[in-house]
């Protein structure tokens, strides 16, 4: 029967396989994607990875899931020449209305997560920006939260008070001299 | 019935279900509220960017090139910044994605600019990932599927350029609203996008105490990155609030997958999740994040809301008819252009030459064109395109022209009519 149809008829039957391959395709990869690792999606996945991994498909959804960590906080100390710590608070400097704040709190955590990793070329960067302190040094820290509950509030205490958070020293670098 | 011919009607079953589900005839216009709101979230937040560009993508910032190589190891983890070697080039780029992301916006030249878009947004996601989130990978899922759809159909510059072109051979002309199952097929998939979206969410919140106990919420206000002391010293006094917060959120998240797509449930299915979605933007101030999600939802619009909505907003402003000079050449090329922008066809025309009107003599016709009210009130010239201005979606983008105080009326009058008095030689 197939070779009963026009050029036009064939035109249209090989759109509508490919428009239904696309679709099933793609809603294959949205599946895929956020799934957990099993058998079967592990073959799947190894087949739509490139796709996932080309379009920046690639996430599970998981926002605030399956726990909510305990929050944390990116601190820094400038030691200047005369041997005086500053103590700077990057997140207290930042609007929550305006749209780079979120970047900037992810640079934190990276960061705080690798300070091997990032801890020199923030370092540097820190010092000159505080270049007129004459900053011999730059030591960054994470505050760390801990467990805070409504008992607590109701008591007047505050989620950064020392006894709910845990101090954490990731990395001193110096300075480069002038 | 023999066994051959079983299956080859369940065959035709299975084909007409598959065709009903993804490629029914439907208009693109949910598509195309989705595209003008992802657009203008990309234009804003990447807009605002601009003066970190190379803090945040640049090969002296924050990952620098020999971080970045050992970072990526995905060979299919691409980004344009990788190729580029001079700073001028990160310069060209983000000017040029912000013109595209403006464009994608406006529905100019869709058909292509869509592309760049996604491209551009791939590149500053894969070219620093340590700064990415959700909502980066939410927007490349809803980008790449209006990139596979028709979009630019509707809502947009490049349906005006179609109107406007139609128009310029004859006034009265209405090309027809654009419907395709390529269309149905893309909804469908933001659609699906959604749901699984939703499904996933809820279903690791399920995995985790906190959201099992109903402490969620709690543990998210008290985290320094959305810490909000006014509502925690609330939340401290009534904790019902907070375990009625965290189950709901749930319960919103499971039902949706599940309830979204049958006609009866689908308003409030949608009414809720948007409701979530603005309590993370107000609560959590998660801006971006929520609009985009709510740009998603607009995917489950069903196109007979938006043509109640249509039918709504035209009985409510009333009928408009202008009256315009046949004759003059420059005015219905004009008359074309700005009937171009009236999507819900609000404005009746009159050529007073060929049609003289009952209300209007042809010497006041002469001097201006006219704006008839329903009541029968004329309005000339500029007073004309004010009244209509605001009533015209498609022309709310005049507004400041109109209705700028003092000015617009002080500089709109003289500039009107002398293009009225010497529209013969434009």
């Amino acid at each position: 029967m197939l070779h009963l149809l026009t050029s036009e008829q064939w035109r249209q039957h090989l759109a509508y396989a490919g428009m239904s391959a696309l679709v099933a395709w793609h809603t294959l990869a949205m599946v895929i994607a956020p799934s957990p690792e099993s058998d079967i999606t592990k073959v799947a996945r190894s087949l739509v990875q490139p796709y996932l991994t080309l379009f920046w498909l690639d996430h599970n959804w998981s926002f605030f899931a399956p726990g909510v960590e305990n929050g944390s906080q990116f601190r820094y100390i400038v030691e200047d020449a005369a041997g005086k710590r500053h103590t700077f608070i990057p997140a207290d400097k930042l609007s929550r209305f305006h749209p780079t704040s979120i970047w900037m709190r992810d640079r934190y955590i990276a960061v705080m997560e690798s300070p091997q990793t990032y801890g020199d070329a923030t370092a540097a960067s820190l010092c000159r920006e505080h270049a007129s302190l004459n900053p011999i040094a730059i030591t960054l820290i994470e505050i760390e939260q801990k467990d805070y509950w409504p008992a607590h509030r109701l008591s007047g205490k505050q989620p950064l008070d020392p006894e709910f958070v845990n101090v954490n020293t990731l990395k001193t670098v110096p300075c480069p001299e002038k | 019935m023999t066994s051959a011919s079983l299956a080859q009607s369940a065959l035709a079953a299975l084909s007409a279900a598959w065709s009903r589900v993804w490629f029914q005839d439907k208009p693109i216009a949910p598509l195309e509220i989705s595209r003008m709101g992802i657009g203008a979230a990309l234009l804003f937040h990447y807009g605002m960017a601009t003066p970190y560009l190379f803090t945040f993508w640049g090969d002296s910032g924050w990952l620098p090139r020999e971080l970045l190589a050992e970072k990526i190891t995905d060979p299919w983890m691409q980004s344009v910044f990788f190729y580029f070697t001079a700073p001028w080039q990160w310069t060209a780029f983000h000017v040029v994605f912000l013109f595209c992301s403006a464009a994608f916006m406006l529905g100019w030249r869709t058909s292509w600019v869509k592309w760049l878009v996604l491209t551009g947004h791939i590149s500053y996601s894969s070219r620093n990932s340590d700064m990415t989130y959700g909502v980066h990978a939410i927007v490349s899922s809803l980008l790449l599927i209006l990139c596979f759809a028709p979009i630019g159909r509707a809502m947009s510059l490049d349906r005006v350029r179609e109107v406007r072109f139609a128009k310029l051979n004859d006034l009265k002309a209405h090309p027809a609203a654009f419907s395709s199952p390529w269309a149905c097929a893309c909804t469908r998939l933001m659609q699906i996008q959604m749901a699984v979206l939703f499904f996933f969410s809820a279903t690791y919140k399920l995995k985790g105490q906190d959201w099992w106990e109903g402490n969620a919420v709690w543990k998210v206000f008290v985290a320094d990155d959305y810490y909000n002391g006014t509502l925690l010293n609330l939340l401290a006094s009534q904790y019902w609030m907070v375990n009625v917060a965290t189950y709901t959120t749930v319960l919103i998240e499971i039902a949706f997958p599940f309830l979204i797509w049958q006609r009866s449930t689908r308003p409030y299915l949608l009414a809720a999740a948007i409701f979530l979605h603005l309590q993370f933007a107000v609560l959590l101030n998660l801006y971006f994040f929520s609009f985009v999600m709510i740009m998603g939802h607009m995917s489950f619009l069903r196109p007979e809301w938006l043509s109640r909505l249509g039918v709504a907003w035209k009985q409510r402003m009333g009928g408009m008819e202008m009256i315009y000079d046949g004759t003059c050449g420059f005015c219905k090329r004009s008359m074309a252009w700005f009937l171009a922008f009236d999507g819900l066809r609000q404005i009746q025309i009159r050529d007073f030459r060929t049609n003289p009107s009952s209300v209007v003599n042809d010497q006041k016709m002469q001097r201006a064109l006219y704006t008839v009210l329903p009541n029968g009130r004329a309005l000339p010239g500029f007073e004309a395109y004010r009244y209509v201005v605001p009533r015209v979606p498609g022309l709310w983008w005049l507004m400041p022209f109109f209705y700028t105080p003092m000015l617009s009326r002080f500089f709109g009058h003289p500039i009107y009519n002398w293009i009225a008095a010497n529209r013969s030689r434009l």
